[in-house]
């Protein structure tokens, strides 16, 4: 059980290739925290540094108060839970989780208590003699899994652990690993591309983009309150809805359709209005916004229904009462709440709003 | 008419050549392999660049110099060696040199199959702790079981079944020679159609058919992980 | 028979079985425990040479270092006097008949042209048909059985093949059977008759080489068929989905894909016919003008006492293996940028 500080971190291959960059971000004890980003982002890299698989180029990472730049992986009291598992295939799943246990010279009574116990957690009591070829996906995860729990390392890492589960396995393991985490009370640190696994996990969530660190927030911060355009087209499905639009007046215009900004921004501001398809509604209010979208695409989930087209020049998305009747070509009146609205600058893509 | 053909002594010959001129290249070349996969050194790349050059070479190229070696240098002819009477020693120089030979397909089939193992196994057993020699033996020895043994019935059916240099290093002494030579001098002495021959050329071919059809089940495993892959 | 031997020596086998493998061991276990002794830093700096050390110390010793010393020694007598080309002028001496001409025009013509064609095309047809036999794999293994045997015990067989007896004796060769039996014509001497003339005598090489490509097309269909395998079921599927014919898929879906393997068995071949020795040596020993490389370079060394022209005959033979080294390189350097 530890903290985990990433300080001032920064790896570089060589001269001209950095894959992360200055990387600041402290880990609370008993966290879970997700690294999110797009594939090649660095996030998996910084995990890595903190594993002790790669060397750090400049800066510092702290498990606890200690400074582990210069401690071998196997000295960090860490686990780590690798996309592919890396199960021994030549060794059953009892040996699978003996065999950090072994390298540590434990007693071999202590072994098989640790193991059963991880087992019993897991649900393989009946799977210790097989090979992993013999077992199903979601069994190899869990044994990947119990072989990180045996060692009760201090911090838990998982890299991308879900991605080789088909969808339902993988909704069901959310959910399982949620569980774990508040039964081990340990620091899980956990590196995903995937949006959903990140905000349904996630004590909190930093998101990465090549290489620099986005943003770092609660589910419900990045959620709301974007750090910047990226962070914003990133999080979400469907994703915002971005407008190119001058800010005149207190209000913002955009080729379709104008809209009073609920803060006040500077005058001639260029930039993109970013508003989610949920703000966009079959709900019009005496005054408020509205919209008038011609509709190409008609999407009906059952829960929901998005209205795909365009208003002016833009295209967007927008999410109505799956009881409203559409068809592709109408042209329907919808109401924009702008509690929901997001102004980025057209330079820094910073939010202003 | 069997007994002075020499042939249960030329059996044993050939066990006593073929076993640690087998198990050398093998060993050797598995320890070489495993640093050229998961090692970084210096001049890496081409020093395996070199041995896949040398795996074109002619061995003809090579004898007479290291004859000329074993014979002025190191005296090591077979009388000398035998006159030692330590058991064994007469084929050390044939050991050695089929080591030698032997380690350039070695090191590439092996090398080459280290490198297709997952990098996610290493590190996770570097997690673990596993020291170098246990990621050796228990990672990496039993996951290739494949590919050393359809390397084990190359260098074995080459080393039982070569002629040329054992009649180089060892000679024709019958003391020494393997099966292959004295079948070589039964055929060149006394012509075809002897009955003799026919059970010479049984005999020497029994042992590499066992080992070939009991390690068989590995060997396309092994050689296409090493050779035809990509 | 005297297989008492085996009894008697029974414990040096056994002593060198155990022996020599614990050596090994205790090499790189010593090794190891030397290497952790030092700092953090060094270690992976030094434990690689510890780990490739025996390797290179050997081959340089047994392939490299002698190799260029045969280069030096081409070129002197055999009291170790610098004589410059004399050592190749008398192997390239009285074209086409003397010196090493007859083994240079039967290696790089005879050799490296018909076995390696012959041993290709045997391997692909075999692996093409027989992967649509039942009992695959025992086939197979019935045509890998030469590969396991001795080339000298290979010589044997085939040299009952060849056996000639006059004409009108029975024929205890099973080819002179064939072609008395079924041709109705005189039995042929196969090694010795020279046809269809001394300079240009194809038959008794052909016959010397027919036996070697018996002895290695198991390699080829082993190795072919494999890559056979690898090509996905849906590709061959698609083609036929878009109307090609069998013929018609194998021409232009299923050799080209396995190129790069006959490429890679090709030069293997290539290798292997450049190297010949043990079938010449025993069935012919280079008479009849069937002598290679590899034979004349023994020949040259043992029965003529003549270092520096068995020194010659080796340079001649790395020349003709020049072209496949470096065309292997290339091949070797493609596959690495790929991955």
């Amino acid at each position: 059980m530890a903290s985990v500080t990433y300080d001032h971190v920064v790896k570089r291959y060589t001269a001209d290739v950095t894959v992360v960059k200055d990387f600041n971000v402290d880990i609370k004890d008993k966290e879970f925290m997700v690294l999110v980003g797009p594939s090649g982002c660095g996030k998996s890299t910084a995990l890595r540094m903190l594993a002790g698989l790669e060397a750090i180029t400049e800066g510092k990472i702290l498990i606890g108060d200690r400074v582990v730049n210069n401690v071998a992986a196997k000295d960090r009291d860490i686990a780590m839970v690798f996309q592919s598992y890396a199960l021994y295939p030549h060794m059953s799943v009892y040996d699978n989780m003996a065999f950090p246990l072994q390298m540590a010279h434990m007693k071999k009574s202590e072994i098989d208590k640790r193991v059963r116990n991880a087992s019993r957690i897991l649900g393989l009591d009946n799977f210790l003699k097989r090979k992993p070829r013999a077992l199903s996906g979601g069994q190899r995860q869990r044994v990947a899994l119990g072989r990180a729990i045996v060692r009760s390392p201090k911090v838990f890492l998982l890299d991308e652990p879900l991605s080789n589960l088909d969808a339902k396995l993988r909704g069901q393991t959310r959910v399982e690993l949620q569980k774990l985490h508040r039964d081990l009370q340990t620091t899980f640190i956990y590196v995903t591309h995937d949006q959903v696994e990140a905000m349904t996990m996630g004590d909190r969530i930093a998101i990465m983009n090549a290489g620099i660190l986005q943003q770092v927030g609660t589910p419900g911060e990045i959620y709301d309150h974007p750090a910047n355009l990226f962070v914003a087209g990133f999080i979400g499905t469907p994703t915002m809805n971005f407008i190119p639009a001058n800010v005149t007046n207190g209000s913002a215009k955009a080729s379709g359709f104008e809209v009073k900004l609920p803060k006040a921004l500077p005058a001639g501001s260029k930039g993109t209005l970013g508003f989610r398809p949920e703000a966009v509604t079959d709900r019009t209010t005496d005054g408020g916004t509205t919209l008038d979208m011609k509709v190409d695409v008609v999407e009906r989930l059952g829960s929901d229904q998005y209205l795909y087209g365009s208003v002016g020049g833009d295209q967007l998305t927008a999410r109505v009462d799956p009881r409203m009747a559409v068809a592709p070509g109408d042209r329907v009146r919808l109401g924009l709440d702008t509690r929901g609205l997001h102004f980025f600058d057209g330079e820094s893509e910073q939010a202003l709003l | 008419m069997l007994e002075q053909s020499n042939l249960g002594q030329a059996f044993f010959n050939s066990f006593m050549i073929a076993i640690p001129a087998t198990v050398l290249p093998v060993t050797i070349g598995a320890f070489a392999a495993y640093a050229f996969a998961w090692m970084n050194f210096p001049g890496r790349n081409y020093i395996f660049l070199a041995l896949v050059g040398l795996l074109a070479v002619p061995l003809q190229l090579t004898f007479i110099p290291v004859l000329h070696f074993y014979v002025q240098n190191l005296h090591w002819t077979t009388d000398n060696l035998e006159a030692t009477g330590i058991p064994g020693l007469p084929w050390v120089p044939l050991w050695l040199a089929h080591a030698g030979y032997g380690l350039p397909f070695s090191i590439y089939l092996l090398a080459n199959f280290f490198r297709a193992l997952p990098s996610d196994l290493f590190e996770s057993a570097e997690i673990d702790g596993a020291g170098t020699l246990t990621v050796f033996f228990r990672l990496v020895m039993p996951l290739s079981v494949p590919a050393i043994a359809s390397l084990v019935i190359f260098q074995f059916l080459w080393v039982w079944n070569d002629l040329l240099v054992a009649l180089i290093y060892v000679g024709s002494s019958a003391e020494v020679a393997p099966m292959t030579v004295n079948l070589a001098n039964l055929t060149t002495s006394l012509g075809a159609g002897s009955n003799l021959l026919t059970a010479a050329a049984f005999f020497s071919m029994i042992v590499p058919l066992i080992v070939f059809l009991s390690l068989q089940r590995y060997f396309v495993r092994g050689i296409l992980a090493g050779s035809v892959k990509g | 028979m005297d297989f008492g031997v085996l009894l008697t020596d029974l414990p040096t086998l056994v002593v060198v079985i155990l022996g020599v493998p614990a050596l090994i061991g205790a090499y790189i276990v010593g090794s190891e425990f030397l290497v952790r002794r030092l700092s953090d830093k060094r270690r992976p700096q030094v434990r690689p040479w510890f780990w490739v050390g025996p390797a290179l110390f050997l081959v340089a010793a047994y392939l490299l270092l002698p190799a260029i010393g045969t280069v030096f020694q081409s070129f002197e007598n055999n009291n170790g006097n610098f004589i410059g080309l004399g050592n190749y002028e008398s192997q390239f001496a009285n074209f086409p008949t003397g010196g090493a001409w007859v083994a240079i025009r039967n290696n790089v013509f005879f050799w490296l042209i018909f076995y390696t064609l012959f041993t290709l095309a045997f391997g692909l047809i075999l692996a093409v048909l027989f992967d649509r036999v039942l009992y695959e794999n025992i086939v197979k293994s019935l045509i890998f059985m030469p590969m396991a045997i001795s080339s000298v015990a290979l010589g044997v067989i085939w040299n009952f093949m060849y056996q000639y007896q006059s004409p009108g004796e029975s024929q205890l060769g099973t080819m002179n059977a064939l072609v008395t039996f079924v041709l109705h014509h005189d039995p042929v001497s196969w090694l010795q008759d020279q046809w269809p003339t001394p300079t240009f005598n194809i038959l008794n090489n052909l016959a010397l080489i027919g036996a070697a490509t018996w002895g290695i097309t198991g390699f080829a269909l082993v190795i072919l068929s494999a890559a056979l395998k690898g090509i996905p079921a849906d590709l061959l599927e698609a083609a036929r989905v878009d109307g090609a014919g069998e013929l018609t898929i194998f021409r232009r879906v299923i050799f080209p894909l396995m190129m790069p393997t006959i490429v890679v068995v090709g030069t293997t071949l290539v290798i292997f016919a450049l190297k010949a020795f043990d079938v010449v040596y025993v069935m012919t020993a280079g008479n009849y003008g069937t002598d290679v490389l590899a034979y004349r370079m023994y020949n040259q060394l043992y029965t003529a006492g003549n270092s520096g022209g068995a020194s010659a005959v080796a340079i001649i033979l790395l020349i003709a293996v020049v072209p496949v080294l470096i065309f292997n390189l290339r091949q070797f350097r493609a596959v690495e940028a790929r991955r």
